[in-house]
């Protein structure tokens, strides 16, 4: 019986996190929302997010032999494109055709679930404000989080997909109580 | 001596491998897709919700697959998916720390106060996979006035379905769909309600 279990055990394990798995979508943060539609910014669109370098992990992020991509086109820099243009949207600021734009570069992406008990998510990127063109704002945000994993795979992997919106709605928090990036956002 | 630590070796095992593990799933529905339709008109009141102390922090567990759990955080999971709701049910929808929150109720000349209650079921008809294949969200929303009196309560359920092939990718996608029937119809009965027009 007890063989039985275990090789039924086996069988889930590797269903269920031997396969490629999609992050899952971002979810704006209220007060991101909030703070954003009081600080009277003007109206924004967002321009192009790429990846610069192998830090950026732009196509896959591994879990323990699990692939994670992304929901949105396959590509972690268009998932912080997205995560943006979500907060804005939520705030009611986001405009395509805004003359202010937000674009980026990410440079590190990362969740690494291989410890026994914890798992850390890491990102990096630089934010770029323009206004009809020229250049407002220019700054690298970096962010780390540190989230309860676990010793078994079928908990790790699901617990290292769950923090990436998390991770992400860090960075893009950070961003946002930056001053001189509202002041940027201001007509 | 051998054959006990051998037996006690695969006990640990199993019971690491079989037993007690709740696996995580996400509530949180795509946005995106709670929209209003330009024909229905919001209703014109300034409305703040509050989340009752502690409850975003509230971990639920709930029955999976196989015989396994799954636990999730449904007030955390579904606050952007509520706000997006309330914010094309009302003109302006403004988040108060409580109920008492006087400094925000002035400041956004808040009129209604509303805060959720949430309650989920789940089930799976699958003996091999943990993600559940059905998934229930029952949303109520409590609407106070002011003064804490209250004016309203509204109830909905919404409910999810996922299979294998589907699921195969998004372990939450029957809980992210009930959470999103269940803001969708919450809306509907929002904007129809005329208690909440007067």
């Amino acid at each position: 019986m007890k063989v039985n279990g275990l090789l039924i055990s086996f069988l889930i394990t590797a269903v269920i996190s031997g396969c490629s798995i999609t992050a899952p979508q971002y979810s704006a943060a209220v007060t991101n929302a909030q703070s954003l539609r009081d600080s009277d910014i003007a109206e924004v669109r967002v321009g192009s997010f790429v990846p610069s370098g192998s830090a950026a992990n732009n196509n896959t992020i591994s879990l323990r032999g699990s692939s994670m991509t992304s929901p949105y086109g396959g590509s972690f820099s268009n998932y912080l494109a997205e995560a943006i243009k979500q907060e804005l949207a939520l705030a009611g600021k986001l405009k395509e055709s805004a003359d202010i734009e937000v674009s980026g570069v990410l440079l590190k992406n990362d969740i690494d679930v291989s410890g026994l008990s914890v798992g850390i998510g890491e990102i990096e990127a630089r934010f770029i404000v323009k206004k009809n063109g020229i250049s407002q704002y220019e700054a690298v945000k970096s962010v780390k989080t540190r989230f309860e994993s676990s010793f078994v795979g079928a908990v790790a992997v699901p617990k290292g997909q769950q923090e990436y919106p998390n991770l992400v709605r860090t960075l893009v928090g950070e961003l946002f109580q930056d001053p001189l990036f509202v002041k940027a956002l201001k007509r | 001596m051998g054959d006990v630590m051998s037996k006690l070796f695969l006990f640990l095992l199993s019971a690491l491998m079989l037993g007690g593990c709740a696996h995580p799933i996400m509530l949180s529905p795509d946005i995106a897709k709670i929209e209003r339709s330009p024909d229905v008109a919001p209703i014109d009141k300034s409305v703040g919700y509050f989340m009752i102390s502690g409850t975003r922090e509230l971990q639920t567990t709930s029955s999976g697959g196989g015989g396994d759990m799954v636990s999730f955080y449904p007030y955390k999971d579904l606050e952007t998916s509520f706000y997006k709701m309330l914010s094309n049910v009302f003109s302006k929808v403004s988040l108060l720390k409580s109920q008492n929150d006087n400094e925000a109720i002035d400041k956004y000349t808040v009129r209604l106060i509303v805060t959720p209650q949430i309650s989920t079921s789940s089930s799976s008809s699958s003996l091999f996979t943990w993600p559940p294949t059905r998934f229930a969200v029952t949303l109520t929303c409590v609407f106070l006035d002011i003064h804490g009196k209250e004016i309203a309560r509204k109830v909905v359920i919404g409910e999810g379905q996922a299979e294998f092939e589907e699921f195969k990718s998004d372990f939450s996608l029957s809980a992210r769909r009930a959470s999103l029937d269940a803001m969708k119809k919450m809306q509907e009965l929002l904007l129809a309600s005329q208690e909440l027009r007067n």
